[in-house]
């Protein structure tokens, strides 16, 4: 058992590695670990960075008894990943309730993004069946983020949220920041406010040119604010639970000071993402052309096996590739999330953004 | 009876052969469900990786600071230099439960208290100071003393720092990086008259302590924790992880440590001299090594680097912005001294591209980054008078690269109106462990 562990321990990327190979040589797929619901895309804020254009409901999003078949159910067939409940807003589906109490009786645990506003009308929810994580968005200082969302009090009810959310026993409560041009430089001013919060974690993502985003390229944070973001957050990790998301890509040696696990897109590979109108795509995108298909007409869990190819292809030098190049954006259009969303403005962490990249190297 | 098993065996490893060919001849991928599968191929995979098949070439050097080798070799020094012996025993359990040390609650604490004094956060951050280990703990009640009654911080000497850094290392066995910029930023502190040589250990013994954490901090990443199987009384899963991870992670920990360099203070908050070509040889102390400044040579000071001048003659160090910068004779300068060294027309520079900065003009924010080690002082200097102003957030975030720090506490009590802490005092639970 000791010398099993030891071992396993010291060759894990090679095991990894050959296990990958192996799962695709025989066509096996392993279930993924949590699949992404756009529960709506209705929303009552209007965030200019959203990258889904949320506001009105969409036509054809799953109805109740679909998210139950369809969504749940198929989770189930998958040995039941965390459903992370996503939107527009989530809180803002009348059968929220219904769903979450039918994934509670399958055992599938549940997760949620909100940003916090309705939290208190569902709390009896929360504490019947208490989530696994719940992320809050908070974008910035009170003036700031009432402001950018378009609506007064929208901060204190996220940093009201987070403290409920505490008290039902939410193991995981993390306050989510998307970096904008306005608030990349803000970072300092919020962090005292994020770990006094009572959230367990600050999560910082990178604005996606996508949605309601794609018509603002004055939203995206310039490479230095990056950098000094970058910067910053690695030495504020000695003191708080702070992760650059996975839109930052790869940090390649140096990952390991800006998140607790290693980078790995786990986009069609141990996630994805079903859209408010069935869509399965491989992350949290709006561009339907990377769609895998509907769940309407093919199960979830047949699309999840037998789709995602071009993700799950291994090729020579797998882990280190998904170190860095290794993600949506990356399949689209050649280049890390990041390095796309901001290639004209050049890449924050330096070019040729390769695992042996130098990360903010001042 | 011994021959149906066989026969039964048989029979049933034709039938999963069967069953794999059929499944390839298919073309058609399957989630593996229920419980055991996964296992199984996980399983199969550690064999083949045991017998040596299909595994890659590992072709990246993955140390920590990614291309250190590729990089001067200044950037790794005492390539030969091993990891203490105390680390290959005890610090695994340090570095999962140093949050035990009340060490972020203290950090955290002294900014809460400097941003809004409340009794609620004073005894919080008491309490916190109490659960500092020991060789910490005097240093940091002075603090809270200083920040409570608004005097300046009291001074430290180098012998007393590095006598604290020396303890966590040998007694507490805590390598973390919130010891480096503490006990770094107390260097700002140092009495007028100060033993040379035990500045060079102090900084020395840090720039050290810098490296073994982001060695430790590295093998801690990349070494997943294993999954013991349960057992009947339980899966016993922290102590299995602790004790076989880390002691995995260690052993990583002490093979990348002479490739590993102080990541963010050697590379970061850093700013460029050149040696006048009329000023005396000076000697860079880097890491305890002492390296010669040739006039007309050129260096990249970071945080943690001491120049030695001779006695008799300045050093002139020629800065491409600011000017000449006159090193005093015979003693060890610190990054902390030189912004006292500048030139009134530097001087005057600095206030001026800081106040641009405040007022959020990009260029002056990159040329300011470029030189923080000389600036630091006029940024905070400016967020005092004007904390307000819409490019201080900015400044602020640039002053934590600086010290390394939430922010160095640039704004004096109340005097900002959104620095109130909101909502009201919540036990922290995010702090790093």
């Amino acid at each position: 058992m000791g010398l099993l562990h030891r071992f396993v321990a010291r060759r894990a990327p090679d095991i990894l590695q050959t296990e990958i190979r192996l799962l695709h040589r025989l066509g096996f797929v392993r279930p993924p670990q949590a699949v992404q619901w756009i529960a709506t895309s209705a929303c009552d804020l209007a965030c200019p960075h959203c990258y889904s254009k949320s506001g009105r409901r969409a036509d054809g999003e799953l109805t109740t008894d679909e998210a139950r078949r369809l969504v749940i159910d198929e989770l189930v067939r998958l040995d039941r990943p965390a459903l992370v409940i996503a939107g527009g807003e989530a809180l803002l589906r009348g059968d929220f309730a219904e769903i979450v109490e039918y994934a509670h009786r399958c055992d599938v645990p549940w997760a949620l993004h909100t940003h916090g506003g309705h939290v208190r009308r569902w709390i009896d929810v929360f504490r019947r069946h208490t989530p696994q994580m719940v992320a809050v968005s908070v974008d910035g200082p009170r003036a700031f983020h009432d402001e950018f969302r378009g609506r007064k009090g929208c901060f204190d009810a996220a940093l009201e949220a987070i403290v409920l959310l505490r008290q039902t026993g939410c193991p995981e409560v993390v306050a989510g920041t998307t970096i904008t041009r306005h608030n990349a430089d803000m970072l300092a001013d919020m962090l005292p406010t994020i770990i006094n919060s009572g959230a367990h974690s600050w999560g910082l993502h990178l604005t996606t040119p996508e949605g309601r985003a794609a018509g603002r390229p004055d939203m995206l944070p310039t490479p230095a604010q990056l950098r000094r973001a970058a910067a910053f957050a690695r030495r504020m990790r000695a003191v708080f639970h702070i992760e650059l998301d996975d839109e930052w890509g790869g940090a390649g040696g140096d990952d390991c000071f800006y998140r607790d696990d290693r980078f790995m897109c786990g986009a069609g590979r141990f996630s994805c993402v079903v859209s408010a109108t069935g869509e399965l795509m491989p992350c949290t995108t709006t561009d339907l052309a990377e769609s895998q298909g509907s769940i309407r007409r093919q199960p979830l869990s047949r699309l999840w096996a037998e789709r995602f190819e071009a993700f799950r292809a291994p090729a020579k030098g797998a882990l280190e590739k998904a170190q860095c190049f290794d993600c949506w954006l990356q399949t689209r259009n050649g280049h890390s999330c990041r390095a796309a969303a901001f290639a004209d403005r050049g890449d924050p962490f330096g070019k040729p953004c390769s695992p042996q990249t130098e990360v903010a190297v001042s | 009876m011994k021959w149906i098993i066989v026969l039964a065996m048989w029979t049933a490893a034709v039938a999963g052969g069967l069953a794999v060919l059929w499944r390839l001849a298919r073309r058609r991928n399957i989630a593996l469900r229920d419980r055991f599968s996964p296992k199984f191929v996980r399983i199969v995979a550690v064999i083949l990786v045991v017998l040596g098949v299909g595994v890659e070439s590992e072709s990246a050097d993955r140390s920590p600071g990614g291309s250190a080798n590729q990089r001067s070799q200044s950037s790794a020094p005492g390539r030969d230099e091993t990891i203490p012996d105390v680390l290959k025993q005890r610090v695994p359990l340090q570095f999962l439960l140093g949050e035990r040390t009340g060490w972020c609650e203290t950090l955290i604490g002294l900014e809460n208290l400097s941003r809004k004094p409340d009794g609620q956060v004073e005894k919080s951050l008491e309490d916190a100071v109490q659960r500092l280990p020991e060789p910490l703990r005097e240093i940091a009640a002075a603090e809270v003393k200083a920040v409570k009654t608004g005097r300046p911080k009291p001074t430290v000497t180098a012998e007393k720092i590095g006598a604290v850094l020396a303890q966590l290392e040998k007694i507490e066995v805590l390598f973390d990086g919130r010891s480096t910029g503490y006990l770094w930023r107390k260097t700002a502190q140092l009495p007028e008259k100060r033993d040379d040589e035990k500045v060079v250990e102090l900084f020395t013994a840090l720039h050290r302590h810098a490296r073994i954490f982001n060695a430790v901090n590295y093998a801690r990443a990349v070494t997943p924790f294993p999954r013991p199987r349960s057992t009947s009384i339980g899966p016993r899963r922290n102590w299995l992880e602790e004790h076989y991870a880390m002691d995995e992670r260690m052993r990583l920990a002490v093979s990348v440590f002479p490739r590993t360099d102080a990541g963010t203070w050697q590379r970061e908050a850093t700013a460029v001299f050149a040696i006048d070509k009329d000023s005396a040889p000076a000697t860079l102390i880097r890491a305890g090594e002492r390296r010669p400044l040739l006039p007309a040579a050129t260096v990249r000071l970071n945080r943690l680097d001491l120049i030695e001048t001779p006695a008799g003659k300045p050093v002139v160090l020629e800065h491409d912005w600011l000017g000449a910068l006159e090193l005093p004779p015979g003693r060890i300068v610190t990054v902390w001294d030189l912004p006292g060294l500048l030139s009134a027309d530097a001087t005057d520079k600095i206030a001026r591209a800081t106040a641009a900065a405040l007022r959020g003009d990009e260029q002056a924010i990159e040329r300011i980054e470029h030189v923080l080690p000389l600036c630091h002082p006029a940024i905070r200097a400016a967020l005092s008078e004007s904390p307000e102003v819409a490019g201080a957030p900015r400044l602020c975030t640039i002053l934590a690269t600086f010290d390394d720090s939430l922010s160095g506490n640039p704004w004096p009590a109340g005097n900002r109106k959104e620095k109130e802490l909101n909502p009201p005092f919540m036990p922290l639970t995010g702090l790093r462990r």
